[in-house]
């Protein structure tokens, strides 16, 4: 069976598994370890967050997924269907339908000669071109009215945009076409709050009327909290942790994720007293060409033993979807 | 109490390109008195950085300042000596810039620039080169960068994000005996280390007993760091309250609503966001530039005159005609 009858028939809960997925990139220095054995699902219509600090090697998970890069070992299973080892040159276009992506910085994602009307348009055509001109138009319309955009931006140049303004027209873009998976790459951390909170309702708004997946990277984790489900913590390569939103913020098992909440700066009294104390932040994260043995978090972490930098920690399922990659934490279970 | 530091009154400047002439700075007005850290908050694009640059006198050519006064103690520095300037500049406030990599010089090692900043800093002490590099030494310890000697013989790129924003504070307080201006100091810094740089900060004017003028767009950071706020909107400042008073009660409809988008850790409801995009400085809006987004700004008033800055409680001032103002 191809892709293309995979897409038409969709069983299970599961959209995306990912398993043991490794990916290298030979430098002249060393191999840099980005993606190194990292296993987790999306469920259909949910949001997932993928959280950690720059060279945790998020964008590298979501590059494999797009196709930008081939697994080096590990499979990504779409609906069932192997698709870690397809370059995106040779993956068909339904499949590049499928999964979309809306980029960090709208300045750079746009091009700044074509108006709102030919970016959008140009991914209609590639994707149907069967269509005729009105249809097109119609089509084309709709998106924009999707995302909130009203006619007088047709023929407007991205540069007479506003940054938010910018992001929405990307975001009908990737709309354009009828995705199930969206991937935002850090797509509101270049915005201002105000244009950020316009741009997450949409979001949301369209989350709930199209049932999209959203695959969301960042590492702002007030932005991970309003809109997200599950959040998964990687560092260095390595998923640390993986909960739901309520549970990571109201039960932060791992130290590194302590060290994340515990890092967010605040904007009131109640919300730093919620977040988890005593903990502070220290170090950098080491390069991934040399990665720390045994757990790779160990030269940051307050709580280290000699455990860590012998042995690799697990995921281990603490409660009910709740995992935990942590010599400390199994060590207390037991 | 206080005494002034740092006076700006009533300050204009434009920027002039080959068409448009772009009325930035709107008649700003800020003061930072002695030991008082000072937050600066408003949307890229208000006029944030031209202020700091005006302070400073490194406006870009384009870049003119038409009115207005900028006091240092009671050095004017809009028409003091050249000589004055640079001793301001060399020994009294220190700036550190927003993006790291675009303030040192890709092409000199650590040692070259910093040496190049603390030999005007100590002019005339009759320091060899020994004593300076101990003087650069102890800066970056300062900082707490781990192995400062291989730090000071390494080019920028040699370096991670963190490690070269500590450089820069470093650099910054080689001049700063009396006022640290941070632009933007963690932005595309990871909240991990952005923490770190920011207690570091802390510290160290706690330590050195500077003043600081800090101008950011994220809310949180600011109300961490600050005593005093002022908001910016559009060239224009619209309100000006201590820290704690402004985050739990903001008045200005602008800074209300900019609160109000903040995503919050509490509830998982998110703001509205502002609509409309931020003042076009070519054709500024009549009256008070906020009135084209503003919820309330369908008065006759707002579009006709600039609401003033009144005080409306103690130490809080706002310019904002619900408040009163108007004739």
């Amino acid at each position: 069976m191809s892709v293309e009858n995979a897409i038409q028939t969709p069983n299970d809960q599961i959209l995306l598994k990912v398993r043991n997925l490794k990916k290298y990139f030979p430098t002249s220095n060393g191999v840099v370890r980005a993606v190194d054995d990292v296993s987790f699902d999306v469920s259909k219509e949910e949001t997932l967050a993928l959280v950690g600090e720059s060279g945790s090697g998020k964008t590298t998970v979501a590059n494999v997924i797009l196709g930008k890069y081939v697994a080096d070992a590990g499979s990504i299973l779409y609906k069932g269907y192997e698709i870690g080892n397809i370059p995106l040159i040779k993956r068909n276009l339904l499949l590049r339908r499928e999964i979309q992506v809306v980029f960090q910085d709208p300045a750079t994602s746009l091009n700044p000669k074509k108006t709102v009307k030919d970016i959008i348009e140009t991914a209609i055509n590639i994707h149907y071109p069967n269509l005729n001109k009105y249809e097109k138009i119609e089509r084309l319309l709709i998106l924009m009215n999707y995302v909130g955009l009203t006619e007088d931006y047709l023929f407007k140049l991205p540069g007479e945009l506003g940054g938010g303004e910018k992001q929405l027209v990307a975001i009908a873009r990737a709309l354009a076409t009828n995705p199930t998976c969206l991937i935002l790459d850090e797509s509101t951390s270049n915005l201002d709050v105000s244009a950020q909170s316009r741009i997450l309702k949409t979001l949301l708004r369209i989350q709930k009327s199209k049932n999209l997946t959203y695959i969301l990277i960042t590492h702002d984790l007030a932005v991970v909290k309003n809109i997200s489900h599950r959040i998964n913590v990687m560092y260095l390569g390595k998923l640390m942790e993986i909960a739901s939103v309520e549970e990571l913020f109201s039960n932060p098992l791992h130290p590194y994720t302590q060290m994340l909440l515990a890092s967010i700066p605040t904007i009131s009294e109640e919300e730093s007293k919620t977040l988890p104390k005593g903990i502070e932040s220290k170090g950098e994260i080491p390069s991934a060409i040399n990665p720390p043995s045994g757990c790779r978090f160990r030269t940051r972490c307050p709580f280290v033993m000699n455990i860590c930098s012998e042995q690799e920690p697990i995921l281990n399922e603490v409660s009910h979807g709740h995992y935990v990659a942590c010599h400390l934490i199994n060590s207390m279970k037991k | 109490m206080y005494e002034n530091l740092l006076t700006v009154k009533d300050l204009f400047v434009k920027y002039k390109s080959y068409w448009y002439v772009y009325h930035v700075l709107d008649g700003v007005s800020i003061n930072v008195k002695l030991g008082e850290k000072v937050g600066l908050i408003g949307e890229s694009g208000a006029g944030k950085t031209t202020l700091l640059k005006s302070i400073l006198r490194v406006l870009p050519p384009q870049g003119k300042i038409t009115n207005g006064e900028i006091l240092y103690r009671d050095v004017n520095l809009l028409n003091c000596s050249k000589q004055q300037l640079l001793e301001i500049r060399r020994r009294k406030i220190g700036m550190i810039f927003q993006d790291p990599l675009a303030a040192l010089n890709p092409v000199f090692k650590i040692k070259e620039q910093m040496l190049d900043i603390i030999k005007y800093a100590h002019e005339n002490s009759g320091m060899n080169k020994r004593d300076l590099e101990n003087i650069a030494l102890d800066l970056l310890r300062d900082t707490l960068i781990p192995d400062p000697e291989r730090v000071l013989n390494s080019y920028p790129f040699e370096l991670s994000g963190g490690m070269r924003q500590r450089v820069v504070i470093a650099m910054a307080l080689a001049s700063a005996r009396e006022l640290l201006l941070a632009d933007e100091p963690t932005t595309n810094i990871d909240v991990t280390i952005q923490a770190q740089i920011l207690k570091l900060i802390m510290d160290l004017v706690k330590k050195k007993g500077l003043s600081m003028l800090l101008v950011s767009h994220a809310l949180g950071m600011v109300r961490n760091m600050t005593d005093r706020i002022y908001v910016i909107y559009g060239g224009n400042i619209v309100e000006e309250a201590p820290t704690s008073k402004l985050f739990k009660d903001p008045l200005h409809p602008y800074t209300r609503l900019l609160i109000d988008s903040a995503p919050k850790i509490l509830s998982s409801t998110l703001g509205e966001g502002i609509k409309g995009n931020p003042v076009d400085y070519r054709h500024p809006p009549s009256g008070c530039r906020f009135h084209p987004r503003c919820p309330f700004g369908d008065q006759e008033i707002c579009r006709r005159a600039k609401p003033p800055l009144i005080e409306v409680d103690r130490d809080r001032y706002v310019s904002c005609y619900l408040y009163g103002g108007g004739t």
